[in-house]
């Protein structure tokens, strides 16, 4: 990486002013900036809402792809919390571990991690899909309202903890399921889909394995946590 | 023979619970009787100190700019009155309701604010038509938030919290949730929308600094952040938001309302108006934070451009509104948002009931109101002698009460001094 582009608003700025000459003049062919041997900055490839590709190398900070919109965002190295947080649309594909938080509040895009990540994958997830080819801690899908998690190692304690709608497939161990968490049954079509993803984003899984799979699915649809906030809540609503 | 303790109201209530078992949810916010800015009065110019001005021959100066003089601002805000309009939801209130807001707001010159929940095309629209600054908010659950909402806006506000359910999440059943705000908001038809009641992805004072240098990248650094707190652990609160890198400063108080919360909630959580200046100017003054440019915005109980002329003089640069200008706007504080039947057509998803809702109408009246609590202020400040809302101090008031005083550090009126406490 050059010298000049340690802050992350000098990285990002040579992210933005490729993206700016891409689309304003094609006929420039511009090239896309080399980012390597970053070293933790956070809030990097934030909020890019153009269909483009980005290569990063090297470990990021917080929230890195927060906000994506749109990119293809690659990055070979370790992520910290939060990756892909808010995110509506694009990738983000990682080689490396990310800790926790990843793809919090995201609502649209596909997230890609290959290594290991912390815990509350995905939480409030509302239509993301989030996969990641190794373990995760706890608290997997919390909250979530729509949307994949697939993990292909073990899940931790807690796993869909007050989950409304959306699925988590687990390939290995599960910890402990959380409230309004049970366990389904993997479908054919659950096994095409997740066989699809695994071969877009070259995962090497056995096919075979799919049928071990768990699939977590909420106890109730619609349901968190209207039961309880009926009990708590509603019944105190009166004129 | 009635008792003071026991009242009506006092019985009605403990005989409710005994049918529901659970507490009391309903709108708006503080009903009981607490500190209010009535207990300051403002001292008039007459032969000591300034002038009075000749207002309205001589002018009087009501513009406010947030995000002046901050080095990641690129397009600060500018009102016309230090007199804004709070964040109220699409949910909470209907789509006329918000377009009376966005317009009401452009025409008294001041700015209006999502609230939770996205926005719609026609807020905007409505908001660009008429001139009002849009703050688009970032709220706990991120419904309807994308990188081009927050880029739609004028400043963007990190709500922490609200002093009508401080450390509440939100939660609205899913036969409120219409098809339109469902889609709005990002989550599947068919679910309430819950609010979390913190920020999933903020754990400590430092991840609030990393939102923030998230917005300014999203936003490139052209926009103010205003971080909304909800007045509690002041001092500290306005301590950590400055630290944070705030722009502006939101100090929600106790008497704010809202549309749904439990009532034990916003009775008894909370700091009240009066009692937010004091350890938020001290958090400023040790920071410096004015002279770098950051600015305090209050909320919560303000009624008229008397309580506005008094939260200036006690160090904020503007003042918002909810239920006033929804007031001003028709709603006769029955107390019953949460229940969604609003008969004026504010509070409501009816489209029958928001048929009753000219929002055109309702919009003028708004603009009316926050003009008139403008020329409030501005003949206030003529008659202390000030050309500028940025010329007020506390010195331009006086505590009537020795509890006044004592909170808030103003002089009490005949003793003309601070109380010893503050003088230490």
């Amino acid at each position: 990486m050059p010298e000049a582009l340690v802050r992350t608003k000098d990285i990002n700025n040579a992210l933005k002013n490729y993206i700016a000459t891409k689309y304003s003049d094609p006929s420039k062919h511009a090239k896309p900036p080399k980012i390597s041997n970053l070293s933790g900055q956070d809030c990097i490839a934030v909020g890019i809402s153009k269909n483009v590709v980005i290569f990063i190398e090297g470990n990021a900070g917080d929230y890195f792809g927060a906000l994506n919109a749109g990119a293809s965002i690659r990055l070979t190295g370790n992520a910290g919390k939060f990756l892909g947080d808010t995110m509506t649309a694009g990738e983000i594909i990682v080689k490396g571990d990310v800790m926790h938080g990843l793809g919090a509040f995201m609502s649209g895009g596909t997230i890609v991690v290959k290594g290991d990540a912390g815990g509350r994958v995905g939480i409030m997830n509302r239509g993301g899909s989030i996969l990641v080819h190794g373990s995760v801690k706890n608290y997997t899908g919390l909250y979530m309202m729509a949307g994949d998690i697939i993990i292909t190692g073990n899940v931790g304690e807690h796993t869909g903890h007050w989950m409304m709608r959306g699925s988590i497939y687990v390939g290995g161990d599960i910890g402990s399921l959380g409230t309004n968490a049970k366990e389904g049954t993997m479908t054919e079509a659950d096994k095409k889909k997740l066989s699809e993803l695994f071969k877009k984003y070259g995962i090497d899984e056995n096919p075979e394995l799919l049928s071990t799979y768990k699939k977590i699915e909420p106890e109730k649809y619609a349901a968190f946590p209207e039961p309880e906030y009926e009990k708590v809540l509603l019944k105190g609503v009166r004129a | 023979m009635s008792s003071f303790i026991w009242n009506e109201d006092v019985i009605n209530e403990i005989r409710a619970r005994g049918e529901t078992g659970a507490p009391r949810v309903r709108g708006f916010g503080a009903n009981r009787i607490l500190p209010t800015l009535d207990a300051l009065t403002i001292l008039p110019s007459q032969l000591a100190g300034k002038m009075p001005i000749d207002f309205p021959r001589e002018n009087i100066s009501t513009e406010v700019v947030i995000g002046e003089g901050r080095e990641d601002v690129s397009k600060p805000i500018k009102i016309k009155t230090p007199v804004y309009i709070s964040g109220m939801s699409f949910g909470a209130l209907s789509k006329s309701a918000k377009m009376a807001l966005a317009m009401g707001a452009g025409i008294a010159g001041s700015m209006t604010n999502t609230g939770e929940g996205g926005t719609f095309e026609e807020e905007k629209e409505t908001a660009d038509k008429w001139g009002a600054k849009f703050v688009v908010q970032w709220s706990t659950a991120r419904f309807g938030v994308s990188a081009s909402y927050l880029n739609s806006g004028d400043a963007i506000e990190i709500r922490i919290g609200k002093g009508a359910a401080p450390g509440l999440g939100g939660y609205a059943p899913a036969e409120k949730i219409s098809a339109e705000i469902a889609r709005l908001r990002g989550i599947p038809y068919g679910l309430p929308a819950v609010s979390p009641n913190r920020h999933l992805d903020i754990e400590e004072t430092n991840d609030l600094r990393r939102h923030i240098l998230l917005m300014r990248e999203v936003v490139d650094y052209k926009l103010p952040i205003f971080v909304k707190i909800g007045a509690g652990r002041v001092y500290e609160d306005v301590r950590a938001a400055i630290a944070a890198g705030a722009d502006a400063i939101v100090l929600d108080s106790s008497q704010g309302g809202t549309g749904s919360t439990v009532e034990v909630v916003s009775e008894h959580a909370g700091v009240p108006l009066l009692g937010m200046f004091a350890p938020a100017m001290r958090a400023f003054k040790e920071t410096n934070a004015k002279e770098n440019g950051v600015r305090l915005l209050v909320s919560g109980g303000i009624r008229n451009g008397a309580d506005v002329y008094k939260a200036l003089a006690l160090g904020a640069d503007a003042v918002g509104l909810g239920t006033a200008v929804l007031i001003s706007a028709g709603c006769y504080v029955c107390q019953e948002c949460h229940l969604g039947k609003c008969t004026i057509g504010l509070a409501t998803q009816d489209p029958k009931l928001e048929s009753k809702l000219d929002w055109k109408n309702a919009g003028e009246r708004i603009g009316r109101f926050i003009s008139s609590i403008t020329e409030e202020l501005k003949l206030l400040c003529a008659l202390s002698g000030h050309a500028s809302v940025r010329e007020l101090t506390t010195e331009d008031l006086r505590a009537l009460t020795y509890d006044a005083a004592a909170i808030t550090g103003i002089k009490l009126i005949g003793y003309d001094q601070q109380l010893p406490m503050w003088t230490y």
